[in-house]
């Protein structure tokens, strides 16, 4: 581990979140695992997901997205922020319908949960061909519920497989981008440099070279 | 002694003053140059992998020459210097540092860059996201 890094991070106070953003999206993987996009799934198993996703919602996206920010030197304005809170709302909204649809049988829930779905994500793989690295931890939470969402309903409800399969190229594109531009961002932030001057020294290309002398 | 032989006598005397008086403002010069120049150049090169060793960039003047001296590499990021690897530990101010001295410097920088950048990366989360990636790619074979 480079000691210098990791001397900034404390400085900043920032340290405590090298755990926390390495543990993010362990529930995230998960969930894959166990959906079927194409096939009926397991409600239970669905339900079971939403139980470890509760955590991973918890966290504290903001700060992430604020690490992301400094590390990477992005500016975000106030109104991509505000439109993002509003997005991850909609997606939280479409998390507790899918858990009463999913408890309850009930259709309003699941159509309410496939809208409000539908909303949440749709802001970040709108963001356009250079979304900012800011919006990774939103986008994470936002596409997995609407995976399962996608993964909770019924086949009769469900779009087709050319429908799903476009939206989940987009919002993989989407997070692909964001983290091309990390890394992009983070390599061009660190450098190697040479550390040289000049210096007047004695000649050896003189009849009475002086000690240490250097030969041009 | 004539006139002309003590013209003579007085023009040589102002002639040697003239040029120990250029030699001394040259020396003067010389020596401001060399402690402005003497201050560190980091990164001025483009291309830190080149004029890797002291030498020789013209004479300063009589019996001295500017030598370029490379005092190492460093680390650094967004500007800041995160560590510094020496390439002359031990030598003279005028003695050179050697090629294998400059390349296992230049060496070590570039492993502290790679390992800064890992690091980063993790801390801020990468690898998992691309775990997600993965994994959300992986459905759409199901």
């Amino acid at each position: 581990m480079a000691e210098g890094f990791f001397e900034r991070l404390n400085e900043s106070e920032l340290g405590q979140l090298a755990e926390f953003g390495s543990k993010l999206g362990g529930t995230y993987t998960f969930v894959a695992g166990i959906v079927s996009l194409f096939e009926e799934s397991d409600t239970d198993k669905i339900l079971g997901a939403i139980e470890q996703l509760r955590e991973e919602m918890q966290r504290n996206f903001q700060q992430l997205g604020d690490l992301i920010i400094q590390q990477t030197q992005i500016i975000v304005d106030v109104d991509n922020r505000n439109a993002m809170a509003s997005a991850l709302a909609s997606s939280e909204t479409a998390y507790f319908q899918l858990q009463r649809y999913l408890e309850t049988n009930a259709m309003d829930a699941l159509e309410a949960a496939e809208n409000e779905s539908l909303r949440g994500v749709g802001f970040f793989t709108n963001l356009g061909g250079s979304p900012d690295p800011y919006f990774v931890p939103g986008l994470l939470k936002a596409g997995t519920i609407r995976l399962l969402v996608i993964a909770a309903e019924p086949l009769s409800f469900r779009s087709d497989a050319e429908t799903i399969t476009a939206q989940i190229n987009k919002i993989s594109a989407t997070l692909r981008a964001m983290i091309d531009s990390i890394q992009q961002r983070v390599e061009a932030a660190h450098t190697v440099d040479r550390v040289s001057h000049e210096r007047l020294c004695p000649d050896c290309n003189t009849p009475h070279p002086p000690a240490g002398c250097v030969r041009p | 002694m004539n006139n002309t032989h003590m013209l003579e006598n007085l023009a040589r005397s102002l002639a040697i003053h003239h040029i120990r008086r250029r030699a001394l403002l040259t020396a003067a010069f010389a020596s401001f140059g060399a402690a402005v120049l003497g201050r560190s150049q980091i990164g001025a090169s483009p291309s830190p992998t080149r004029q890797l060793s002291a030498r020789a960039s013209g004479a300063a003047f009589a019996g001295q020459i500017r030598v370029l001296v490379v005092e190492g590499f460093e680390h650094r990021q967004d500007g800041v210097s995160l560590e510094f690897f020496a390439a002359r530990r031990g030598l003279a101010p005028c003695e050179p540092s050697t090629q294998t001295m400059i390349d296992r410097a230049k060496s070590q920088a570039v492993q502290a860059e790679t390992q800064g950048v890992a690091d980063e990366l993790a801390t801020l989360g990468v690898p998992e996201f691309e775990q997600v990636l993965e994994a959300w790619q992986a459905l759409l074979k199901t």
